[in-house]
């Protein structure tokens, strides 16, 4: 007998498999679609009359999707790592942009400062000039509360955007949640789509753009999906992933109420908190430290020199401490103040009589109020610290005025003396380093009369032979002698005894602590790199206070070569300001060039592994019309085989009419 | 084992090409538009920093050679400023040499009127300025160098006694406010010189005092020793012009009545006065015209012989506002009250008093040089015509000192001014150095680039080429 149900399976896997052709044809180009194939298999046979045993068809076993494992994982892995370099490559490139050196620039602005500087050591009177340089210090501040500020706005936006991306993680595991629970009930009929299977892949893909994805997860159909360093586990339901903050303003990623912070090992949201919490903050911090040590380095230069309205009645410092009761390497000082000598002077006015007074200061055990109990008992100075602000002001009496230029003593300590002469200092100290000598006489005798008399000038420290001086005939008493680096030295008319010494200090550092510019005491700024920073008002509207001199003349350019020689110290590490700038944007730049390295990598990966799965999973238009034509000839042939049995049955039937 | 192959696979993979290399050709486009190949640090992290360095260092050495322009403008103005001096200088050696030759007083005064207007052109260059600041006040640029008095004479320098200086590349610091002592003021201190009767001589030592003083020694008391009877006359306090110590002077006196009643008496052995025992107040002349004023009331009866006189006195320098007792000593120190300058002087010669000139040669600055040698012209301290040729001798030293110390700074300026043709020539080539390194660094190799942008190109065209062609072809061709 002739089976018809032979050929209606037939037209019926044929039907199937070209509907699966079309299925694919028609997602050819649809993002996360796996190509379908319909497996078919032929049905167990029966015996017929003549007991032979011949086949009863065809059936359709299963339509399948096309899907390698282990490419879908990798590029999962792969995609996840892609996006978090991605972000973290959008940052730096922020950064980069920050720090790219252009007219105005902190780099530009930089170098405008130091070049006025020298510009003006060559005309100290010029008061264009001294504006300039004014203006170029504002321009130097400027930059440096751009950059804070842009460094400020790089963060919150890292923080919105960071806040989004965990809103859509919350909402794509919410999402595969559900795929899942449909799975499950799709699985218990006994039949899952693959269309739900691809939703499920499509949705965990997406997923994987933004945090990490346990490979394990993919292609598990319908099972636990592992994500974001193992925090996130998404079954039926799903939990939630929160943004909050630690005591730094650090951001930390929660699921659902846990303590533990989510540790993110890839993906877009992990670049992101990346980049929030260490890329910015430290090309914050880079310029930071970078501002503080020019603020510091320029203020304490300021500080220790002298403006054309010369010695000062009062300072008022402008940068508080938190205690002042406090040792002051604990008082929360705006810079570091190390052990050492601060040296302040004391002119009297009627008689122009200098004395320098040297305060020893030790940050360990001394605080503010030492200090200015230190200070208030010298004569003709007073100082308090107001308790609100932490600020010190140093005031001084009727008659007197005081400054930090650390001038030499114009009378040298010479109570020992036992002869008549006065010994008088003068000139203008040069050297590098403070310094200390001896002198002593090395007979006795008249000044300018005895012949041989002389002094024997020896570092206080070393003991060295610096120098003798000639003070016996043939020299003029009053007249100066040159100890050693521009110091002078004048005998008055009278007598040495043999072994009369007395000692001569030089200061080339004034302030060896740093407390002037920590205070602000007459510094060129006021405020930090913290975002408050500006040029001493008082400076900014009368430029003539700018410290240009040790002396207070207007050709006198000490203090402004100290400037200059700034822009060669190292003082960063080994770099100078403009170098460590350099260095910054270098850095920045290689940091851009690595992740893009990086990035190009994983790309190429990626590609490779698109290619692979693309292999398995892709559609081929082509591949599938030559599938067609095959299913459609055996559909023809199917029709043909039931027409024939048809025309057969019916030869059969006109027998029997 | 090849991979299978999807049209949709092709063209991503074609679009994915066609982008990287439409990226590469759109870099080499701007590098050959901007003729720059860095634009911003990633694009070649090691030479941006080589460029910013360079940029840094062109600048600043753009600034170092103004700045050395304008010590050189500095220098120069004030090298023309001394050369001027020096040639006042000049003139007013030639003024002294004709001067000394002089007699008619009318010439003479003419000849101080010159020499004035040549101290009142050298106060001029000695207070010039350039752009504002005094050039020969050290530091203190911001005033003038020398105060001047009412007859326009510089009495003293208000500058700094440090000379100004420029840092130049953060290294070299030269010279460019010249204070004015450097310049105008004293050279060399020489022997002090002094012209007078009063037998005043300088003593071992260097003194202190400078230019030219006055030294007043004043008559105070003459004693008289033994029992001649002979007592000090009741003008001799302020009349008797003998100082000297015991023994100096003697006075030799003849009692020729007998009974001290009458006698002659005569000074270091100069003319006999004659006396009687009513003269209280006897004027009694040396030989070299010294005097003294005596009381005979009381001569003892019969004296005759010698009696050394004790004349004290007083030394003055400055005017008699502070006068020192005379000691009679080798080294006797006279202090200038006004400024506690000083001079040593040998007193143990000293026979009578009377003013002194005191010089110090060397000691002059420019200005009292041209003053002391009007006062010179003019002979204002009457001095006798040996005594006035020895000082304008002294005054023609001085003037060749200072002169020949002018042309000493003006060559200090010259060798500065080399130091700094030498600088700027470094400074130029480091100024080239740097460009050119950040030339090489940062600009676009364009013969490289525009060879990479025609690759480019081409890739560009054999990708759309190849694209067309691949995805020309399908099935769908052949299906009938």
């Amino acid at each position: 007998m002739i089976h018809l149900n032979i050929g209606l399976s037939a037209l019926r896997a044929s039907q199937t498999a070209l509907n699966t052709i079309a299925n694919n044809i028609a997602n050819a180009t649809t993002e996360g679609y796996h190509r379908q194939e319909v497996l078919q298999e032929s049905r167990a046979g029966t015996i017929d009359g003549s007991g032979h045993s011949v086949g009863a068809g065809v059936d359709i076993k299963q339509i399948r999707r096309l899907y390698d494992v282990s490419v879908e994982r990798a590029l999962s892995a792969n995609t996840s790592h892609q996006a978090e370099a991605d972000a973290r490559l959008a940052t730096l490139e922020d950064i980069e942009h920050l720090l790219t050196p252009a007219t105005g620039s902190l780099h530009a602005e930089i170098s405008d400062f130091f070049d006025i500087a020298e510009q003006l050591a060559a005309s100290p009177s010029d008061n264009v000039l001294r504006s300039q340089f004014v203006s170029a210090a504002d321009g130097v501040v400027r930059e440096i509360n751009r950059l804070a500020d842009s460094f400020a706005s790089l963060q919150t936006e890292l923080q919105d955007q960071i806040e989004r991306d965990v809103a859509s993680v919350n909402v794509l595991a919410q999402q595969i949640a559900e795929v899942n629970e449909e799975i499950r009930i799709a699985e218990a009929t006994g039949t899952v789509s693959n269309t739900l299977l691809d939703r499920r892949d499509q949705l965990i893909g997406e997923l994987s753009q933004l945090v990490d994805v346990d490979t394990q997860s993919v292609g598990d159909d319908g099972g636990l999906v592992v994500a974001a360093g193992g925090w996130l586990l998404i079954g039926t339901s799903a939990p939630e992933l929160q943004v909050d903050f630690d005591d730094n303003g650090m951001i930390e990623l929660h699921v659902d109420s846990t303590s533990v912070p989510v540790n993110l090992q890839s993906g877009e949201l992990a670049g992101l908190v990346t980049a929030h919490n260490e890329l910015v903050p430290q090309a914050a911090a880079d310029v930071t430290e970078w501002a503080n040590a020019f603020i510091q380095s320029v203020d304490q230069i300021h500080a220790t020199g002298l403006g054309l309205d010369g010695p000062f009645s009062i300072v008022n410092g402008t940068r508080g401490i938190d205690d002042a009761t406090l040792p002051l390497d604990a008082a929360g000082t705006a810079f570091p103040v190390t052990e050492g000598q601060l040296a302040i002077t004391v002119t009297e006015q009627s008689t122009g009589q200098r004395t320098t007074h040297r305060l020893t200061i030790d940050p360990a055990t001394d605080s503010l109020d030492d200090v200015a109990a230190l200070i208030d008992g010298i004569a003709g100075l007073s100082a308090l610290v107001e308790p609100q602000t932490g600020k010190l002001t140093i005031a001084a009496g009727t008659g007197f005025r005081f400054d930090f230029a650390g001038h030499l003593d114009q009378q040298p300590e010479s109570s020992a003396m036992t002869g008549t002469t006065v010994p008088t200092i003068g000139g203008l100290f040069t050297g590098a380093d403070n310094s200390q000598w001896t002198l002593t006489a090395t007979a006795a005798g008249e000044v300018g009369v005895t012949p041989g008399l002389q002094l024997e000038v020896h570092n206080a420290a070393t003991g060295q032979l610096i120098t003798t001086l000639d003070v016996g005939e043939g020299y003029e008493a009053g007249q100066p002698l040159e100890i050693a680096s521009g110091v002078t030295l004048s005998l008055s008319g009278g007598t040495l005894d043999s072994g009369d010494a007395f000692t001569v200090s030089a200061l080339s550092n004034p302030d060896e602590t740093g407390l002037l510019s920590a205070l602000g005491m007459r510094s060129f700024f006021t405020g930090t790199a913290a975002g408050d920073l500006q040029v001493a008002p008082a400076l900014r509207s009368d430029p003539s206070r700018l410290a240009t001199s040790r002396s207070g003349l207007p050709g006198d350019t000490s203090n402004l070569n100290r400037f200059v020689q700034l822009r060669d110290e190292r003082l960063i590490g080994n770099e100078t300001l403009e170098g460590q700038l350099g260095d910054l944007t270098g850095r920045a730049g290689l940091a851009v060039q690595a992740v893009r390295g990086e990035i190009e990598q994983l790309s190429s990966i990626g590609e490779r592994l698109q290619a692979e799965q693309v292999a398995k999973s892709g559609v081929d238009p082509n591949e599938e019309l030559l599938s067609m034509l095959e299913y459609q000839r055996s559909y023809q042939v199917a029709a043909r085989f039931v027409t024939s049995v048809d025309q057969t049955l019916n030869e059969v039937l006109s027998l029997i009419g | 084992m090849s991979l299978r192959v999807t049209p949709h696979q092709l063209l991503s993979s074609m679009q994915s090409d066609l982008t990287r290399q439409q990226s590469r050709a759109a870099d080499l486009q701007r590098d050959i538009t901007s003729g720059v190949r860095i634009h911003r640090p990633s694009d070649d992290p090691h030479g941006q920093e080589v460029v910013l360095q360079q940029k840094a260092a062109v600048q600043r050495y753009e600034t170092q050679l103004g700045a050395i322009g304008e010590a050189r403008n500095r220098l120069n103005n004030a090298q023309t400023q001394i050369h001027e001096a020096q040639q006042i200088l000049a003139s007013a050696e030639q003024i002294a040499l004709q001067a000394r030759q002089a007699t008619d007083p009318n010439e003479l005064t003419t000849l101080a009127g010159e020499v004035d207007s040549l101290l009142q052109q050298l106060v001029g260059i000695a207070n010039a300025q350039y752009a504002g600041e005094s050039l020969f006040a050290g530091t203190a640029t911001g005033t003038a160098a020398w105060t001047v008095d009412e007859s326009g004479v510089p009495t003293s320098y208000v500058g700094s006694d440090v000379t100004g200086q420029i840092l130049l590349g953060g290294q070299t610091a030269i010279d460019v406010f010249y204070t004015g002592e450097e310049v105008f003021g004293d050279v060399a201190r020489g022997e002090t010189v002094i012209f007078g009767q009063t037998g005043a001589v300088p003593a071992a030592g260097t003194d202190t005092a400078r230019g030219s003083d006055q030294l007043i020694v004043r008559h105070t008391a003459t004693t008289y020793a033994g029992t001649s009877g002979i007592q000090p006359g009741t003008s001799s306090a302020d009349g008797d012009t003998v100082i000297g110590a015991t023994g100096t002077h003697q006075l030799q006196i003849t009692d020729t009545a007998g009974d001290g009643s009458a006698g002659v008496v005569s000074l270091n052995g100069g003319p006999e006065f004659p006396f009687t025992s009513g003269d209280t107040n006897l004027e009694v002349t040396g030989p070299n015209g010294e005097v003294v004023y005596v009381d005979t009331t009381a001569i003892t009866a019969g004296f005759n012989g010698t009696v050394d006189l004790t004349a004290e006195g007083t030394l003055s320098i400055d005017g008699g506002a502070t006068e020192i007792p005379i000691d009679f000593s080798a080294s006797q120190t006279v202090v200038d009250g006004n400024d506690g300058t000083f001079v040593r002087l040998d007193t143990t010669g000293l026979t009578r008093a009377g003013v002194d000139i005191v010089e110090y040669p060397g000691t002059a600055n420019a200005f009292q040089t041209l003053a002391q040698l009007r006062d010179t012209i003019l002979n204002t301290s009457n001095l006798p015509a040996d005594e006035r040729d020895e000082q304008f001798a002294l005054r023609l030293e001085d003037l060749q000192r200072q002169g020949g110390h002018m042309l000493d700074v003006i060559g200090q300026q010259s060798i500065t001014l080399q130091q700094l043709d030498r600088l700027e020539l470094r400074t130029e080539d480091l100024l080239i150095e740097a460009e050119t390194v950040r030339i090489e660094t940062e600009t676009t190799d364009f013969a490289a680039s525009i060879l990479a942008f025609q690759e480019e190109q081409t890739m560009i065209q054999y990708t759309l080429a190849s694209l067309a062609r691949v995805y020309d072809v399908s099935v769908l061709d052949f299906i009938r």
